[in-house]
């Protein structure tokens, strides 16, 4: 079966367990896996612990490969990463700040007959509405038998 | 005691030399790395570890190996590993150095290897184990240089050290132990995830391990006027044996668990060792050439005139180091990430770069340790002569 490989932000993450250096981290705000790229020593051990295979290395200079504008300028205000450390979904954090949804969340919502396909929610909100979406419909999440508490949901 | 590394003949100039030049190919690939990243190696999304952090798990092994000459020799009093034991401890002090220098050379970043220790994470089994390798490390080069700058000087060694040496005995037992922990307690790959982990590193470590000792002291014998005896020589096959069978019985257990319940997590992995998977099969040669090693070895072991051959025995001994090599030294942590967890089955081979820095760490490895023997050689010269 198909599956989205953003990260499950879980309620019990492997990941930040196993860290050595707290370079991720699970925030208490709001519960999303947060990741300091710049703490991050590379050593992979939260790839080896992701059971969803959520998290990627940047096993060279991603710079080279972000596209730019007609002048090199960067056409993203999120700030470029380095080689040698651990990307993963943020759930764009940055773009929560500014009370945007994250950015597939907008961009599947916005595809031809795509709206709905996506929602995104605080789930510790009850009347939020993916919790009125989790009380109707039923739905799945990926490998729960983990006890990882992964936190996006498959409407079926 | 140091000044005894540059009393030495051609041989061993020549020696060091070879191993000189490896340590320079060797960074000279690391340079590129550092520059490019670890984009120039076989690892990938999938597998993100390899032959590195494979020849740290196999060397923890080597370092853990002490206990088998420490043990006897200062618990139990067992003379014959008298000339042994330093051996033991010199060959532990190598292994550990090397096993730091892999880890450090499959870090991204390299240069922030500190933030271990600036952001102390006690829930981090990586956090642990830096700290009982430090400290193992740290154990072997105190009782080493003390016991052994003792007996230069004809002497016993301090009362301050004993101590020191029981505390290494469990301490040897925590490194493999920890090692293991790294990896079986990672819900996310089935293949580790299992509780006799530990209990089987420990069996191939004791069967490895001495059987490195025993060629290093064959070598020994051959080419220097210190020979390290023929009776701890033949001590440490028996410990060989035992813990090569050990090790085996560990293996079939784990092997009935994973066929016998026929679920596909436990399964696959075997599967893709030893009959390939979806036709992806590099390491079923491997994992077959091993097979037939350890029975063989296991069979010749029993047998009292092989045991006692010099030449037979070191041919038996390479065979174990092989075949426990294979196991931990190429397909335990690869295997471990087949399959993906999203079900892809990718594979691992090591690029000319990533084996030129692993010769590279392991030369830099038998460059320390030949000098800390040539040190031990020449001091017993000495010492048989008056």
């Amino acid at each position: 079966m198909p599956v989205l490989v953003l990260c499950n932000h879980c309620t019990n993450p492997p990941c930040v367990r196993v860290c050595p250096t707290q370079a991720t981290w699970k925030r208490e705000s709001d519960g999303l896996v947060m990741m300091d790229q710049h703490r991050c020593i590379g050593c992979r051990y939260c790839m080896a612990a992701c059971p969803y295979g959520s998290r990627s290395f940047n096993w060279r200079d991603p710079r080279g490969f972000v596209r730019t504008g007609a002048n090199g300028e960067m056409l993203s205000d999120y700030p470029t990463r380095a080689k040698g450390v651990v990307e993963k979904c943020n759930f764009c954090a940055e773009r929560l700040r500014d009370g945007l949804e994250p950015a597939c969340v907008e961009a599947a919502n916005a595809v031809p007959g795509g709206a709905g396909a996506l929602t995104f929610g605080d789930l510790g909100e009850p009347d939020s509405e993916v919790n009125r979406i989790l009380g109707e419909k039923h739905t799945i999440s990926r490998r729960v038998n983990l006890g990882t508490g992964p936190n996006v949901y498959y409407v079926v | 005691m140091l000044q005894d590394a540059f009393r030495g003949g051609r041989r061993y100039w020549i020696l060091l030399g070879i191993w000189a030049l490896l340590i320079v190919i060797g960074m000279a690939a690391y340079g590129r790395q550092l520059s490019e990243g670890l984009y120039i190696t076989g690892m990938s999304q999938d597998v993100t570890w390899g032959l590195y952090i494979s020849q740290f798990t196999f060397l923890v092994g080597v370092a853990a190996s002490a206990v088998m000459v420490v043990l006897p020799y200062y618990l139990h009093n067992y003379r014959a590993f008298g000339r042994m034991v330093i051996l033991g401890e010199f060959l532990a002090v190598a292994a550990v150095l090397m096993c730091s220098l892999f880890i450090v050379v499959d870090m991204g970043q390299p240069a922030r290897v500190a933030n271990i220790i600036l952001h102390p994470s006690p829930n981090s089994v990586m956090f642990w184990d830096m700290l009982v390798l430090t400290g193992y490390l740290v154990l072997n080069l105190i009782i080493g240089a003390v016991t052994f700058e003792a007996e230069r000087k004809g002497g016993a060694p301090p009362k301050w050290v004993k101590p020191l040496i029981y505390l290494s005995i469990p301490w040897a037992v925590s490194i493999h132990t920890v090692t293991a922990f790294l990896y079986s307690g990672l819900e996310a790959r089935p293949f580790w995830m299992t509780a006799i982990l530990a209990p089987r590193f420990l069996a191939s470590a004791f069967a490895s391990g001495p059987s490195l000792l025993i060629l290093l002291a064959l070598i020994l014998r051959r080419f220097t006027k210190f020979d390290p005896g023929w009776e701890a020589i033949q001590k440490l096959v028996t410990i060989v044996a035992y813990a090569l069978v050990i090790n085996l019985f560990f293996v079939l257990v784990e092997l009935f668990t994973g066929l016998y319940s026929d679920m596909p997590h436990h399964l696959h992995t075997f599967e893709y060792l030893f009959v390939g998977l979806e036709g992806q099969a590099a390491l079923v040669p491997w994992m077959w050439i091993g097979a037939a090693l350890t029975a063989c070895a296991v069979v010749l072991l029993m047998i009292p005139r092989v045991r006692r051959h010099e030449k037979l025995l070191a041919l038996v001994c390479a065979a174990v180091i092989l075949a426990i090599w294979i196991e931990k030294g190429l397909a335990m942590v690869v295997a471990g990430f087949i399959p993906a967890p999203l079900g892809e089955i990718t594979e691992y081979a090591p690029t000319a770069p990533e084996i030129a820095i692993t010769i590279g760490v392991y030369a830099l490895g038998f460059f320390v340790l030949t000098v800390l023997y040539k040190m031990v050689v020449n001091v017993r010269e000495r010492l048989e002569v008056t």
